[in-house]
């Protein structure tokens, strides 16, 4: 779909006039062509919580005969499929993180989008 | 005095708390979460169970559920909100209660019978309790580790929001006392307000003697004790 629109700017000097035709992009208008992306956020405990199932997989992990693991840490993955402009996507989501995805007392998160 | 027993979907404790409620001679109404507004209702508890199945965090959805913005309202015109179970969960999760409550230490789904030690007898929750009083309630949970940063801790401790403590029988802060981890033995704390409290232990299954416990009643009377000296004020 072509989209284009003839506008008169304000003159730049007085008495000046001209008109120019402007070609509208997604970028201006993020409806007009949608973009599909899936957003990937990993929702890990805090350093400081107390994680007793990364302990307790590390303790079966040693079990098994795996040698120098110093760490498990048990979170949780989300993968979010949608579309729209990709920087307002990723103020959406960090506020859904924030507020409801992850609870900021307990768990910090980590959000990329492709 | 009348209360008002929120429902969510897989709330399985609501009918104990409307019960616990009845056997004081004071009368509960069962509130769908999908409601806007708790009616007349002089005091809220929410009950225990596994709203939304638990998905994503115990707590974390119903606390978007239209119910809770009345319930928000209510607290913040100085009504009185008990949360027990996942009631407490609720509000740690709407940030009427600070902190969090996670995964109990050792993994395992706790159903036993606790102890406790009431820390503050100055609140509408814990003011009938007689102070050597060491109530047995039961637990029935996987998620309650109460949690909160050294800063939050803090505060509870100066602002005395600490209710109530898992001890042994005798009245001991000790960590084999302690089902789930929780720091500082917590088993249930209050608002810096003192209105709205939340304990993980279920006074609503400790209100009769033929369960084994009616120590949980004492919550309950503490709660319509202070709902009635409201009401005289008021009157006054």
């Amino acid at each position: 779909m072509n989209i284009s629109r003839q506008i008169n700017p304000r003159p730049t000097k007085p008495g000046a006039t001209h008109s120019k035709k402007i070609s509208l992009t997604c970028r201006k208008f993020p409806t007009i062509v949608s973009r599909e992306m899936k957003a990937k956020i990993i929702v890990t405990p805090k350093k400081a919580v107390v994680d007793p199932q990364g302990k307790t997989v590390q303790t079966a992990l040693e079990q098994m005969g795996y040698r120098g693991i110093k760490a498990v840490h048990v979170g949780k993955y989300l993968e979010i499929e949608l579309d729209g402009d990709k920087e307002a996507a990723r103020q959406q989501l960090n506020e859904a993180a924030h507020k409801f995805l992850s609870n900021p007392v307990i768990e910090d998160y980590r959000l990329e989008i492709e | 005095m009348n209360f008002a027993v929120l429902q969510f979907p897989a709330s399985n404790c609501d009918q104990d708390c409307v019960h616990a409620v009845r056997v004081t001679g004071h009368s509960a109404s069962l509130l769908w979460h999908k409601e806007t507004s708790l009616g007349n209702a002089d005091a809220v508890i929410i009950p225990g169970g596994f709203s939304y199945g638990d998905y994503l965090r115990t707590g974390a959805i119903a606390r978007f559920s239209p119910i809770m913005q009345a319930v928000q309202k209510f607290a913040d015109e100085g009504g009185l909100v008990l949360g027990v179970c996942n009631g407490f969960q609720i509000l740690c999760e709407a940030g009427m209660l600070p902190g969090a409550l996670i995964r109990n230490r050792d993994l395992q789904f706790h159903c036993e019978q606790v102890f406790l030690k009431t820390a503050n007898f100055e609140t509408p929750f814990t003011a009938k309790i007689p102070r050597d009083k060491i109530m047995k309630i039961p637990i029935a949970h996987g998620e309650g580790c109460y949690f909160a940063d050294e800063a939050t801790l803090e505060k509870l401790k100066t602002n005395n929001q600490i209710l109530w403590q898992y001890c042994d029988a005798t009245g001991n802060l000790t960590d084999v006392a302690n089902p789930n981890g929780s720091l500082l033995n917590i088993a249930g704390i209050c608002n810096e307000r003192r209105n709205v409290a939340g304990l993980m232990p279920h006074p609503d299954r400790a209100s009769e003697d033929i369960l084994g416990s009616a120590d949980g009643r004492l919550i309950f009377e503490s709660v319509i004790a202070a709902l009635k000296d409201r009401t005289a004020a008021k009157a006054a």
